[in-house]
C-alpha cells in the first residue's frame, strides 16, 4: 500500500472513530479503540469501499481482524480491479 | 445425554482423543465415524438415526444446490426446509394451541419430539451456517458422514454452542501436530474450570438463592439478579466443559463466555454472553443486513442503516427465547436499549474530558454495574414470558 493510500485510510479511521490522533499500525484492532465496536466495523468497510472503490464481501468483513489484515484486503482488490 | 459427569460421555471423550490422532482418514471423517458412536451411546440408536436421515436429506439439497440445472431450487430448500421447521419446532414448543393439537397427533408428537432435540442442539443454526458458506461463500461440500460431524458433534448436542463450519473444514487442512501435553493441560483446565462453574458456583447459588430442589422462580428483581449470575455459571461452566472436550478430541469447539460482567456497554456485555449465538445473528442477520442498506442508503446514513439492522437481529433473539409477540416486543426493546447505549456512547466519547485517565477509570468500575443493572432490569420485565411460574 502506498503511502498516500495509507494517509487516505488514516483519515478514515480518525473521523469515523473520532480520534484526531490515531496513527495506523498494522497490528491495531478494535480493542485498541474504543469506538471501534460491531455497528462501527461494518461503517468502516463501508468508507473504505466508498473511498478505496471496491467492495467487500460478508465473509471478509467479519474475518478482518486487524489493520495489517484490512490494508492486504484492500490491494488484493486493487489487484483484481486493476487485472479486470 | 445432558449430564456433564457421565461416564461414558467421557470414556468417548478419552478414547477420541487417544485414537482419532491415529486413524488412517481425514480428520473430518474419522471425527464424523466416532461421532456416530458417541451419538448411539449417549442418545440412542433413534436420535442417532435421525441424524443421519436430517444430514443425508440436507446434504443432498447442498449437493443440489451447487449443480446448476437446479442451482436455486436447491439455494431456496436448503435455506427454507431447516428454517421451516425450526418455527414449526418452536410453534409446537411456544403455543399452547399447537400444543393441544399435537397431543391429539400421537405421531406427529413424536416427530415434533424428535424436532425439538434437533433444535436445542442448534442444528438449524449450524445448517444455515453450513448453506451461507457452501452456497455464498462458495467453501466446499463435505462428505455426508463428515457432515454428520459437523451439524450434530456429540458434545455439543446438548447446548451448543454454535460452531463454524469453515473451522470445521480446517481440521482437514491443519497439519500442525501440537504438543499433547500442551493440549492435556490446556483442555484439562477448561474442564476444571468448567466443573467448578457449574457443580460449584452454579448449583450453590441455586441452592442458596431458591432452596434445595427448587425451581428457578424469580419473584423480586434480586431473584432475577441471581438467576442471571447462576444462568452465567451453568451455562459457560458447560460451555467450557465442551471446549475442553473439543481440544482433546482435536475438534474446533468456539469459547461462548468471555467475562460478560466485566463488560462496560451493552453491546460489549452481548460480545461476551453466548458468543457463539452472538456471532452467529451478527454473520448471518446484522451484518448482511448493515451492508445492504448503508450501501443503498449511502455512508452519511450508516449510523441509521445500523440501528435498522439491530431491528430483524434482536427479533431473532427475542423469537429464539420464545416464540410469541411478547418475546419479539422484548427483543426489540433491546433493541432500542442497545442503539441508545451506542449512541449516547458514542456522544460520550466525542467530548474531550472523556479522554482522560479519571474518566476511563469511572467508566471501567461504574460501566459493570450500570451493564448489569440494565440487562437484569430487562430481563426482569420479561421473565414471566420466558419462565412462567
Amino acid at each position: 500500500m502506498t503511502s498516500r493510500d495509507t494517509a487516505r485510510l488514516t483519515n478514515i479511521f480518525r473521523t469515523l472513530f473520532n480520534q484526531p490522533e490515531l496513527q495506523l499500525r498494522d497490528d491495531l484492532t478494535a480493542r485498541d479503540v474504543p469506538t471501534w465496536d460491531s455497528l462501527n466495523h461494518v461503517n468502516l468497510m463501508m468508507y473504505v469501499e466508498e473511498e478505496f472503490g471496491v467492495r467487500f464481501s460478508t465473509g471478509e468483513v467479519s474475518s478482518m481482524q486487524n489493520v495489517g489484515d484490512l490494508k492486504r484486503l484492500i490491494d488484493a482488490k486493487a489487484v483484481t480491479k486493476q487485472a479486470a | 445425554m445432558g449430564s456433564c459427569l457421565d461416564i461414558h460421555f467421557w470414556s468417548i471423550v478419552a478414547l477420541a482423543a487417544l485414537v482419532m490422532r491415529a486413524l488412517p482418514v481425514r480428520r473430518t471423517i474419522g471425527f464424523g465415524l466416532w461421532n456416530l458412536l458417541g451419538l448411539a451411546v449417549l442418545g440412542g440408536w433413534q436420535l442417532t438415526a435421525s441424524a443421519l436421515v436430517v444430514t443425508g436429506i440436507y446434504w443432498s439439497l447442498l449437493r443440489w444446490s451447487q449443480r446448476t440445472r437446479y442451482a436455486k431450487l436447491g439455494t431456496w430448500a436448503a435455506i427454507m426446509v431447516p428454517g421451516l421447521i425450526f418455527v414449526a419446532t418452536k410453534i409446537g414448543t411456544d403455543w399452547s394451541i399447537a400444543h393441544s393439537w399435537l397431543n391429539d397427533h400421537p405421531q406427529a408428537l413424536l416427530l415434533h419430539r424428535v424436532f425439538v432435540n434437533l433444535a436445542y442442539s442448534y442444528v438449524f443454526l449450524r445448517m444455515i451456517e453450513m448453506a451461507h458458506c457452501v452456497i455464498w461463500k462458495a467453501m466446499p461440500l463435505l462428505d455426508p458422514l463428515s457432515t454428520a460431524g459437523y451439524l450434530f458433534p456429540f458434545h455439543m448436542i446438548f447446548a451448543g454452542p454454535v460452531n463454524l463450519y469453515q473451522d470445521h473444514l480446517k481440521m482437514n487442512a491443519s497439519l500442525e501436530r501440537r504438543d499433547p501435553w500442551f493440549v492435556a493441560l490446556n483442555g484439562a483446565d477448561q474442564i476444571a474450570t468448567g466443573l467448578i462453574y457449574k457443580y460449584v458456583c452454579a448449583e450453590y447459588l441455586r441452592i442458596a438463592c431458591f432452596g434445595v430442589g427448587g425451581r428457578l422462580i424469580s419473584a423480586s428483581w434480586i431473584d432475577t439478579a441471581a438467576l442471571i449470575v447462576y444462568l452465567f455459571f451453568d451455562f459457560a461452566g458447560y460451555s467450557r466443559i465442551m471446549l475442553g472436550a473439543g481440544m482433546w478430541m482435536g475438534v474446533p469447539t468456539p469459547v461462548n463466555f468471555n467475562s460478560p460482567f466485566s463488560a462496560t456497554t451493552i453491546t460489549d456485555f452481548f460480545t461476551r454472553w453466548h458468543m457463539s449465538l452472538g456471532a452467529f445473528i451478527q454473520r448471518n442477520i446484522f451484518m448482511p443486513l448493515q451492508m445492504t442498506l448503508v450501501r443503498r442508503w449511502g455512508v452519511r446514513r450508516a449510523a441509521w442503516a445500523g440501528v435498522a439492522a439491530l431491528v430483524p437481529a434482536w427479533a431473532f433473539v427475542g423469537l429464539w427465547h420464545r416464540f410469541s409477540l411478547g418475546c419479539m416486543v422484548y427483543g426489540l426493546v433491546f433493541a432500542a436499549v442497545v442503539a441508545t447505549d451506542k449512541l449516547m456512547r458514542d456522544r460520550v466519547l466525542r467530548q474531550s474530558w472523556s479522554q482522560s485517565a479519571a474518566a476511563a477509570w469511572t467508566a471501567r468500575l461504574l460501566g459493570p454495574v450500570y451493564v448489569f443493572v440494565v440487562v437484569t432490569t430487562m430481563l426482569h420485565i420479561v421473565i414471566t414470558e420466558l419462565m412462567p411460574a
